[in-house]
């Protein structure tokens, strides 16, 4: 075991370093011209431009410009963000509880509707059930993130003024910044704050505005595991021991529940790092439209505006998520069965 | 198990409802801005949401007078300057700010006339990377930079330590030569006043001339005063979390009126749906509004809308040398109808073609919803020695008329294909030049424009390489004279007159003449004369002078419009 | 030898289109798919286009930017710019396919012979190309795309440029997958054994017998792609204004999405149109593919 997690360490380290190339070669190739641009705002500083270039030396070769850049990363500077207007680890250091905060509400939705609705397809296939959940995860599949979330925004906040966008209320933002010793922010979570502080306005504030953002993304990223979930039941209930449990007459039920899924769910883990991933991907449009300043609305903010250095941390820091999710995900898997431990 | 999770999710649920959606807290005024703010460093803080947020922490020596542009109103100084009360010399080169007394910094400190010189001399010195220390350089030393080529002018920090002094009460300041728009360079927030103990103690400029390199042209972000601030204006900054929001709190020691809301909030929002519910729903008190929304805000009961000119033009401008290697935009880059060749807007009558191709009373009508007016050339409305001149009509015939006679006869025969650019999300610019395009390619089906949107780094940078053939721009004052609108589209050196190959010396005489002149009638001539050699030469065509628009909750009284200010800018401390 | 296996494959295949017809969500993919095809191929027909040269580019009568209702001349009304939203939806049709079949058939190409070379041959080959995918596997699908669609520019062209790039990373992996599985048959060995060249064994045995699951993506993928598309263009990163690309016109509407204080659903056909025609096409390829999951299946089939 202690081989097979070395090995995959090892891995890791070669995978995030061959990430870093990829995204440092896709935004360096833009000419030096172009990317001193991203530091100018107006017509009136164009005249800068080479002198940017020349200052931080983006006409030098691209394998020069990579090992200062690691070398930089390695001292933890990541470089400037034009877009946050702050250190880009600092940036990042700020947003990133946001977007951990609402994907620790809507994971846990996602996985434990996503894998009862997929058992109960399965076990019901090809019945009403099944095509109704099908249909119904697909078109949440189907919808484009951004007007799933301004239509329920347009609801349930211009017409019934329930779920406000972004992150807190403007009195209890007042109240956390105006009592650094009574509110102590552990993790930048409201949620969580608000529960180890044993404040619990500040944690129903956070929630009401955490529920049309959920509710957006387990829509959206829950069809994925509906169906994997799914097929894999299906799969499991055509087996040999399901079908002679059957036939003995043990009852129907149980066998689907308490055996055919345990053994169906171990399928439905090889895609939770993709879960992860498309979670945390959905965060992005989420984020945009509810205004909640997480890695995502930094993202789409730095994509378009070409901060280069935000573009290439998040790209790693998501990257670095990912395979250790895998990595995880691997372990846990070999802990269950034993055979994979053998390739 | 289940059925208690379900259980209490809904309770939680309905907790949730009963309490209801935060209300509108009438102390406190919720501000809304699209685009981050970059630094709280007044010798880097060149973008509107920066220099916003300055104004109100920060004071200058003299400011603009509520919805005036050529009316100033005391601060720091408590007299405006002129030559009749002495205050500026005859020859229009000494100018003496009697300084306000018993005027307090956020920290508690006294202002002194020290504080004010200390100031200026700072923000020069250290002349940030695309920051605007330009404006304060270029009447003061009269070199408009302290670097060159990444490296210093010898001798410019003598220059700009002689350019400016105390004498007892008052601060006197040393040109170079005469420079008649200063007073309005003076109201922006590069001449904001520091506390000299305080910024030195946070590794500001030391006070040593012999020292000045060390601090000058500091990193992005590494600037002194990037985050912090300590001014003395009616608003002390509490918090600011970079790209999210900042908190502004009443100074209550301010030497003026206090300001009436304890508490302003700014937050970037950038989807307009999302601005535009959490403003309706009261969430939101102050935001700026684009022309294409403003009627249908006009509907809304409760609010406050404002329209207002702006010292600002959107240009088409056509570039007479075009930059051919690998240009994608030129086609084949000669005269074969697959392309054009590097002088195909050199020709006057193609020039004139294109201007009389945009509907200019279609774009004031349909997309600026009305808001904005045609200005005949650059020195817009609300600019002094403005006059109209020739300015082409949309006309079809016209079009086909030059362009028949272009290029000796031989363009209507050939035909053409170029690519004309615009900025993303800037619906004026993107029409402009769709109706070039679509327009002139209907006259003749050899005709073939092709339109094109570029992000802004990118068209910036294509503009200085001299590859775009046509595109279009805008500019806004950073002071109210025709200088700042004469200089970057006539001067060979000008921001776009430069990079679109327009040189004409004649016209480079009379600018440098205009700024040096003190002579308001000796201006006057000056400034008509360029405003001809514009409509003659036509290096450019005027589209649109924007009306900029605001909407207040109606509960908020005291907003000053100035066409100086777009939309996004708010005196919170004029607000009651 | 022909002959004698016609028949068993003319049986499966019979066998396969029951399964599938048996699927009411199966009928209804494929026939939405049937009358999206049908739109794509006659759009000339159905919306004529008014610039020959540039069909894609939607037709545009004045400029203003508010939308308005569908009425006489413009059954489904005007987005903002004046562009005809009938016409935007019938050569948006056009667009989707365009995007979603040729991204997916590009990535199909590049992914599944990479997969197949990685996988049949095994060792340092096997190594590089995995490790490869496994560099583009980390960065999730999204921020990729974005990052090559900023690099490569806006368009159209751009985005299925850049989409492939980020695509082709899965169907290598489960490609490979498949192809390990199959790698040890006694019929590849056997063909190995007869001399037949190593490009001979790929394309007649290990591929048709290793593709299945990379097909059944490949279908699913063709619609979703139209919606990173979409995202895409609603941040500003995807086809120009005026373009005949459902994601676009979704982007055009964006700030008409919620209509003026009072009236917010007053501008309904701006979003209403281009969004159920991206649903329903994202709906019909995925109830396809589901339903060519269900079917060819070995293991499912026959139960």
């Amino acid at each position: 075991m202690a081989a097979f997690i070395a090995r995959r360490l090892m891995f890791m380290v070669v995978v995030l370093f061959g990430v870093s190339i990829l995204m440092f070669s896709i935004l360096m190739s833009f000419s030096p011209e172009r990317r001193a641009a991203a530091f100018v705002r107006t017509p009136q500083q164009v005249k800068e431009i080479p002198n940017l270039v020349k200052k931080y030396g983006l006409d030098k070769p691209f394998y020069i410009q990579y090992v200062n850049w690691i070398k930089q990363i390695s001292q933890g500077n990541f470089g400037y963000s034009t877009v946050a207007a702050s250190p880009t680890l600092d940036a990042i250091k700020k947003y990133f509880p946001t977007t951990i905060e609402l994907n620790l509400f809507s994971l846990p939705i996602i996985i434990t509707l996503g894998i009862w609705l997929g058992t109960v397809a399965g076990i019901h296939r090809d019945t009403f059930i099944d095509h109704t959940t099908r249909i119904v995860a697909i078109i949440g599949w189907s919808l484009p993130t951004f007007l799933f979330a301004l239509i329920l925004l347009m609801i349930f906040y211009s017409q019934f003024q329930l779920f406000p966008p972004e992150i807190i209320s403007n009195h209890i933002d007042d109240f956390i910044s105006n009592n650094p010793d009574k509110f102590i922010q552990y993790t930048g979570m409201y949620v969580i704050d608000g529960l180890l502080n044993g404040n619990f306005e500040v944690v129903f504030d956070a929630l009401k505005h955490l529920v049309l953002p959920v509710v957006t993304q387990v829509t959206v990223v829950i069809a994925i595991l509906v169906r994997v979930m799914r097929s894999s039941m299906l799969e499991e209930i055509s087996k040999d021991y399901i079908i002679t449990a059957k036939a003995k007459g043990v009852d129907t039920h149980t066998i689907n529940h308490k055996h055919a899924k345990k053994n169906a769910l171990l399928p439905a883990i090889t895609v939770a790092g993709w879960l992860v991933a498309l979670s945390i991907e959905g965060s992005v449009a989420v984020e945009f439209i509810f205004n909640r300043a997480g890695l995502g609305l930094l993202l789409v903010k730095a994509a378009t505006q070409l901060d280069i250095p935000v573009v290439l941390a998040i790209s790693i820091l998501l990257g670095l998520i990912y395979v250790v999710a895998n990595l995880i995900i691997d372990v846990l898997y070999a802990v269950i069965d034993p055979r994979i431990r053998l390739n | 198990m289940k059925k208690l999770h379900f259980f209490l999710a809904s309770a939680f649920l309905c907790l949730m409802l009963v309490v209801p959606a935060g209300a509108a807290d009438k102390d406190t005024i919720v501000s809304a801005i699209i685009s981050t703010i970059q630094s709280m460093d007044p010798a880097k803080a060149y973008d509107d949401s920066s220099a916003n947020k300055l104004y109100n922490i920060y004071d200058t020596l003299v400011a603009f007078k509520k919805t005036k542009t050529d009316e100033f109103e005391p601060r720091i100084a408590t007299e405006i300057p002129t030559v009749a009360n002495g205050g500026i010399s005859k020859d229009g080169m000494t100018y003496t700010f009697k300084i306000r007394k018993g005027v307090k910094f956020h920290n508690g400190a006294d202002l002194t006339p020290q504080d004010v010189v200390y100031s200026f001399k700072r923000n020069m010195i250290t002349d940030a990377e695309g920051g605007p220390m330009a404006l304060l350089l270029e009447p003061l030393t009269g070199i408009g930079n302290t670097r060159k080529d990444g490296k210093i002018i010898p001798g410019i920090f003598e220059k700009i330590d002689n350019s400016i002094e105390a004498k007892g009460d008052t601060v006197v300041f040393h040109l170079p030569k005469p420079f008649p728009p200063i007073l309005g360079i003076l109201t922006y927030t590069a001449g904001a006043i520091l506390d000299k103990d305080w910024a030195i103690a946070n590794g500001c400029w030391d006070g040593n001339i012999a020292n000045a390199a060390k601090f000058n042209g500091p990193d992005t972000g590494k600037e002194p005063l990037h985050h912090i601030t300590n001014g003395t204006n009616a608003y002390q900054l509490k918090k600011w979390e970079a790209g999210k929001e900042m908190i502004l709190e009443r100074f209550d020691d301010h030497w003026g009126k206090n300001a009436a809301f304890k508490t302003v909030r700014i937050k970037i929002i950038p989807e307009w749906s999302t601005r535009k519910m959490m403003f309706l729903n009261g969430d939101v008190n102050d935001m700026e509004i684009d022309a294409q929304y403003f009627a249908e805000m006009e509907k809304t009961k409760g609010i406050k809308l404002y329209k207002y000119p702006q010292l600002g033009v959107v240009c088409a401008m056509f570039t007479q040398k075009i930059e051919m290697t690998a240009n994608p935009y030129v086609g084949s880059g000669k005269l074969d109808g697959k392309g054009i060749p590097s002088n195909f807007f050199a020709d006057k009558n193609v020039r004139l073609a294109f201007a009389y191709a945009i509907d200019y009373k279609a774009i004031i009508k349909e997309v600026a919803n009305g808001l904005g007016s045609i200005p005949a050339n650059p020195i817009v409305d609300g600019l002094p020695y403005q006059k109209d001149t020739f300015h082409p009509q949309f006309d079809l015939a016209k079009v086909e008329e030059y362009l028949k006679k272009a290029h000796g006869g031989k363009l209507w025969k050939t035909g053409f294909k170029l690519t004309l650019l615009h900025n993303t999300g800037r619906e004026i610019r993107r029409v402009a030049a769709t109706m070039m395009a679509e327009n002139i390619s209907s006259l003749n089906p050899k005709f073939n424009i092709d339109v094109q949107a570029m992000d802004w780094g990118e068209y910036l940078t294509a503009i200085q390489q001299h590859r775009l053939p046509g595109f279009v721009v805008a500019w806004g004052a950073d002071y109210p004279d025709p200088h700042n609108f004469v200089y970057p589209y006539l001067h060979s050196e000008g921001f776009y007159s430069k990079y679109i190959g327009y040189n004409n010396p004649e016209a480079d005489k009379l600018i440098k003449m205009g700024i040096e002149t003190a002579s308001i009638d000796e201006r006057r001539k000056i400034y008509y004369k360029l405003q001809d050699i514009w409509a003659e030469d036509i290096p450019g065509v005027t589209i649109i002078q924007k009306l900029g628009a605001k909407a207040l909750s109606g509960h908020i009284n005291g907003f000053n419009p100035n066409p100086m200010y777009q939309g996004t800018y708010t005196f919170y401390y004029q607000l009651y | 030898m022909e002959t004698k296996t016609e028949h068993p494959k003319l049986k499966e295949i019979k066998f396969t289109l029951y399964r599938i017809f048996r699927n009411p969500s199966a009928i209804i993919g494929i026939i939405l798919l049937l009358a999206f095809t049908f739109v794509a191929i006659f759009a000339p027909l159905i919306a004529p286009p008014k610039y020959k040269h540039r069909p894609y580019m939607m037709p545009h009568k004045g400029y203003s930017m508010t939308p308005k209702a569908p009425n006489k001349d413009h059954v489904f009304g005007t987005t903002s710019g004046q562009y005809d939203i009938f016409y935007g939806v019938v050569w948006g049709t056009r667009s989707a396919f365009k995007v979603g079949i040729i991204v997916v058939i590009t990535a199909f190409v590049i992914g599944a012979s990479l997969g197949i070379i990685a996988g049949y041959y095994g060792g340092w080959i096997d190594e590089i190309i995995m490790r490869v995918v496994d560099v583009f596997f980390a960065v999730p699908f999204t921020i990729l795309a974005m990052a090559f669609v900023v690099r490569f520019g806006r368009g159209l062209d751009q985005i299925m440029i850049a989409l492939t790039l980020v695509v082709w990373r899965r169907y290598a992996r489960v490609m490979r997958a498949g192809v390990l599985s199959v790698r040890n048959e006694d019929y590849i060995l056997a063909a190995k054994s007869m001399g037949v060249t190593d490009i001979g064994i790929m394309l007649r045995h290990v591929f048709p017998n290793a593709v299945y699951p990379v097909m059944v993506i490949a279908f699913m993928d063709a619609g979703s792609i139209v919606i990173t598309a979409a995202f895409l263009s609603f941040i500003g990163l995807g086809a120009p204004i005026g373009y005949a690309d459902w994601g676009q016109m979704l982007a055009m509407a964006r700030n008409y999405i919620v209509g003026p204080a009072g009236e917010p659903l007053k501008f309904w056909y701006t979003i209403f149109f281009p969004g159920t025609a991206m649903i329903l096409f994202v709906l019909a390829w995925n109830l396809f593919g589901d339903a060519i999951r269900d079917a060819f299946d070995p293991k499912l089939r026959r139960k």
